[in-house]
C-alpha cells in the first residue's frame, strides 16, 4: 500500500531523517516508537505531504505522492501532534470546517459528523466552544476531524499526548476499533505500551534512522532474554547477599541495602525458593517484582538510553 | 474547498473575539467620541468661521521711496493702482464678509496672538519697485508676500491664503505675458513708445469668486476624528489579519488544511479576503455610530462606497505585507513591535492626532503618501463635497499603497520556502 525508500531530510546542518525505509500494509498498524528528536514527525510531515524530503521516494499504491499529491491526500486522514482546532469555535463547527475541507458537504456532512461526534464520544457537546472542553476531550475531536472523510490511511503523530487515562483509553480503543473495521494506521509514539498494544509491527527510530523493525517478539527475540527479580525487605540484607547466591538457576546476584537483584532466564521457577531462603536468614519480604524484556529493554539496548530520555 | 467555508469560518472566529471587537471596533469610535469633543477649538467655531474673516495688511515697504525708483516707467497713480490690488479684491462683491485693516508688523502679531485677526498678510520692503520692474522684459525680482495665519481660525485663514496664492499666481502670469510680448515688439523694432505702462487692475483675474465660498463646506472636529480614528485603526485591521495568519501556523490548522488538500492559492485568498472584510466591517461601524449618533455628514453615499472598497484594499494590501513578515520571522513580536512604534508614527504623520491642515507643507505632503494619510484626505475631501477630481491624488495613493503592499507581501510569501507555496520536487 504505502512504500517508502531512503527518505532524507534536513534543516540546515541538523539532519533529522537520514534515510529510511518502511512498508505499509493494507489494514496494518505500524508503530514508530522513538524518543522525542528520534525524527518521527519529521518522518510523518513528509509520509503526509506538508513536507518535502531532499531524498527518497514515497509511492501509494505505485504512483509517487510527492509528484501527484492531491490524490493521495483525499484518502489521508492525519492526527497531528497539536490540537488543530479553532478553540472559539465549537465542536460542531470544527467537525464542519474539517469535513468540508476534506469535500464534504449537505446532508452527507451532517451526517458524517453526527457518526463521528458518537465515535470519539463527544455527541453531547458538539455545541459547546472548544475551549471550554477537558484536554482528553479536545485530543479525541482532534482525531475525529482526521475520520470524517472515512481515510484509507490514518497517520496518528502522538495522539494521547498529556490527557486523562480515561480518554486515552478511549483513543486507543478507538483506533484499534477502527483498524479492525479495515483501516490501515501509522501511529507514532514514545509510550511504550500504546505501541505494544495497537501495532501488528514496530520501527524503532532513534537520531533520524529506523535501528529495528519487526513484530514485538520479533523485536524482543533480537535482544538478551534474561529477566531480572528486584525483591524489596524490610531490612538491610547485605550480609544475607551469600545465601542467594547459592540458586542454580541465578546468573548473577546484587544487593544494595534492603534490595535484591537477580538475573535469570526468563521461565525459570524461583519465587517459591527466594521466599524459602528469605525465611531462613529471617529477611521480611515486602515486595517481588519481575521485570521481562519488552519493547523498553529492546530500545535499552539498540540505542543505549531510554525511551522518554 | 473553495476559499468561501474558509471566508465564513475566519469571520466566525474574528466575531466572536470579543478582545479583537474592543480593539478594532470599540477603541476607534470610544476615541473618536473624547476627541472630537476635547479638539473642538482646533476646528474653531465651526463653518460659521469663514463668514467672519479679518485680515491685517502690513506695509513694510514706502510708498513714495519705492515710487521714485520707478518714476520714469509708470504714473503715481498706477503706483497707487498697483498698491491697491489686494485691498481692491477684498473689497470686491461677495467677499464682503471679509474685512481688511492695514496696521504695523507688531500691532499684527498682537492681533493673531489675541486671536482677534485671521490672518497677517505682510508686503515686502520693495514691493511697489518690484511689481513694476518684473514688468519690464529684463528685470526679475523675486516677490515674497507672507501670509501669517492664525491656527484658532484654520478655515478663515485657508480662505486667506488661497486667495492670495491665486493673486500671486495670476500677477506672476500676468508678469510673464508682457515680457512675452515686449521681447516679440523688440524682435519686430516696433517703438519703445509702444511699452506704456497700461497695467489695468480688472486683468489680474482672480479666480476666488463667490459662488464657489458659499459652496465650500468644511469639516467639523466630529467629521475630522471620525475619518482620523478609522484612518488609524485600520491599521491595526490589517496587523489582527496578519497574526492570525501566524496564529493558524502555530496552532498547526493551516498545516492541517494544506494536508487535506486545501491550496496554497486559496488559503491565501481566504486570508486576504479576512483583512478586506476586517477593513470594511471597521469603517461601516465608525460610518454608522459616527452618522446615526453624532449626525455626522459622510459625502456621497455613491462615492464613499466606493472610498470605503478602495481604502479596504490598500489595508488588505498593508495586512499581506506584515502577514509575509510574521510568517517569514515565525513570530509575532515584528508586528507587535510595528503595532507599537512604527503605526503610531504612521498615525502621527497620517493626521491622526492632530488636524493635519494645522501642520506645516512638508508634513501634509508626508501624509499624502501614507496609506492612514491618503484614506484621511480622500475621506475629508468626499465630506466637503469636493469634485472626483480633486480626490484622485488621494485615490492614486491608496490604490498605489495597495498594489505596492500585496506585491511586496506576496512575493515574499511566495519565495519564503519554509512557507510552501511554491512546491519544488
Amino acid at each position: 500500500m504505502l512504500e517508502i525508500k531512503n527518505l532524507k531530510k534536513s534543516y540546515g546542518s541538523v539532519k533529522a531523517v537520514k534515510g529510511i525505509d518502511l512498508k505499509l500494509e493494507a489494514g496494518e498498524i505500524i508503530g514508530l516508537l522513538g524518543p522525542n528528536g528520534a525524527g518521527k514527525s519529521t518522518c510523518i510531515s513528509m509520509i503526509s505531504t506538508l513536507i518535502i524530503p531532499d531524498e527518497g521516494s514515497i509511492n501509494y499504491e505505485g504512483e509517487s505522492i510527492l509528484k501527484s499529491p492531491k490524490a493521495f491526500q483525499k484518502v489521508l486522514g492525519v492526527v497531528p501532534q497539536e490540537i488543530a482546532l479553532y478553540p472559539s469555535l465549537t465542536g460542531y463547527e470544527n467537525l464542519k470546517f474539517w469535513g468540508s475541507a476534506y469535500g464534504l458537504k449537505g446532508q452527507s456532512l451532517k451526517d458524517r459528523i453526527k457518526d463521528i461526534s458518537e465515535v470519539i464520544g463527544i455527541h453531547d457537546r458538539l455545541k459547546d466552544k472548544v475551549e471550554a472542553y477537558s484536554g482528553g476531550m479536545k485530543r479525541r475531536l482532534n482525531v475525529g476531524a482526521a475520520l470524517l472523510h472515512k481515510p484509507k490511511l490514518l497517520i496518528m503523530d502522538e495522539p494521547t499526548v498529556g490527557i486523562d487515562p480515561q480518554s486515552r483509553n478511549h483513543i486507543l480503543e478507538t483506533i484499534k476499533k477502527l483498524n479492525q473495521e479495515g483501516m490501515t494506521i501509522i501511529y507514532t509514539s514514545h509510550y511504550m505500551e500504546e505501541v505494544d498494544f495497537l501495532c501488528d509491527r514496530i520501527y524503532i527510530m532513534d537520531e533520524g534512522n529506523v535501528v529495528a523493525s519487526g513484530t514485538k517478539d520479533e523485536l524482543v527475540s533480537m535482544v538478551n532474554k534474561d529477566q531480572r527479580i528486584v525483591v524489596e525487605f524490610e531490612q538491610a540484607m547485605e550480609e544475607n547477599c551469600h545465601a542467594f547466591k547459592v540458586l542454580e538457576e541465578v546468573k548473577s546476584v546484587s544487593c544494595q541495602d534492603k534490595t535484591l537483584t537477580l538475573l535469570t532466564e526468563s521461565k525459570a521457577p524461583l519465587m517459591q525458593k527466594i521466599i524459602e531462603i528469605s525465611q531462613k536468614q529471617e529477611l521480611d519480604v515486602i515486595s517481588i517484582d519481575v521485570e521481562k524484556p519488552n519493547l523498553e529493554s529492546v530500545f535499552l539496548e539498540l540505542t543505549g538510553k531510554a525511551l522518554r530520555d | 474547498m473553495g476559499v468561501f467555508p474558509l471566508i465564513i469560518k475566519d469571520l466566525r472566529i474574528v466575531l466572536s473575539d470579543k478582545k479583537a471587537f474592543v480593539t478594532l471596533i470599540a477603541m476607534p469610535i470610544i476615541l473618536f467620541t473624547i476627541l472630537s469633543f476635547a479638539l473642538q477649538g482646533s476646528f474653531s467655531s465651526g463653518p460659521d468661521e469663514v463668514w467672519d474673516i479679518h485680515i491685517g495688511m502690513v506695509k513694510e515697504y514706502d510708498f513714495e521711496k519705492n515710487y521714485k525708483e520707478v518714476e520714469n516707467f509708470v504714473t503715481k497713480d498706477q503706483a497707487l493702482e498697483i498698491e491697491n490690488m489686494i485691498p481692491n479684491i477684498f473689497n470686491s462683491q461677495g467677499l464682503e464678509f471679509i474685512k481688511y485693516q492695514w496696521m504695523t508688523y507688531e500691532e499684527g502679531i498682537k492681533g493673531l496672538e489675541d486671536n482677534e485677526l485671521t490672518s497677517l498678510i505682510v508686503l515686502p520692503k520693495s514691493y511697489i519697485r518690484d511689481v513694476i520692474m518684473n514688468m519690464s522684459p529684463m528685470a526679475i525680482e523675486e516677490i515674497e508676500i507672507k501670509v501669517l495665519n492664525n491656527p484658532e481660525k484654520s478655515y478663515g485663514s485657508s480662505i486667506v491664503s488661497k486667495i492670495v496664492s491665486e493673486f500671486s499666481e495670476n500677477l506672476s502670469s500676468q508678469m510673464i505675458q508682457r515680457k512675452v510680448v515686449q521681447e516679440l515688439f523688440s524682435e519686430e523694432n516696433l517703438s519703445p513708445s509702444n511699452f506704456n505702462f497700461n497695467y489695468q487692475q480688472e486683468s489680474i483675474n482672480i479666480k476666488y469668486k463667490d459662488e464657489s465660498i458659499e459652496e465650500m463646506k468644511t469639516v467639523s472636529s466630529g467629521q475630522y476624528y471620525s475619518v482620523a480614528m478609522m484612518a488609524m485603526f485600520i491599521l491595526f485591521g490589517a496587523s489582527y489579519g496578519s497574526k492570525f495568519m501566524l496564529l493558524e501556523k502555530r496552532r498547526f490548522t493551516l498545516q492541517r488544511q494544506k494536508v487535506a488538500g486545501v491550496s496554497p492559492f486559496s488559503l491565501l485568498v481566504g486570508k486576504l479576503a479576512l483583512i478586506f472584510l476586517v477593513g470594511i466591517i471597521q469603517i461601516f461601524a465608525m460610518i454608522l455610530t459616527s452618522s446615526l449618533g453624532f449626525n455626522v455628514y459622510w459625502g456621497n453615499p455613491g462615492i464613499l462606497i466606493v472610498l470605503v472598497l478602495l481604502t479596504a484594499f490598500a489595508v488588505m494590501g498593508f495586512g499581506t505585507l506584515l502577514a509575509a513578515i510574521a510568517l517569514k520571522a515565525d513570530s509575532f513580536r515584528a508586528v507587535n513591535m510595528m503595532e507599537s512604534g512604527v503605526f503610531q508614527v504612521i498615525a502621527l504623520f497620517g493626521g491622526s492626532y492632530f488636524p493635519i491642515f494645522l501642520m506645516p507643507d512638508w508634513f501634509q505632503a508626508i501624509s499624502k503618501v501614507l496609506l492612514n494619510g491618503a484614506a484621511l484626505n480622500t475621506f475629508l475631501n468626499l465630506m466637503m463635497d469636493v469634485p472626483v477630481k480633486e480626490m484622485l491624488p488621494g485615490i492614486i495613493s491608496l490604490l498605489i499603497n495597495g498594489l505596492l503592499f500585496l506585491g511586496l507581501g506576496l512575493g515574499i510569501i511566495y519565495f519564503t520556502p519554509s512557507l510552501g507555496v511554491r512546491r519544488q520536487v
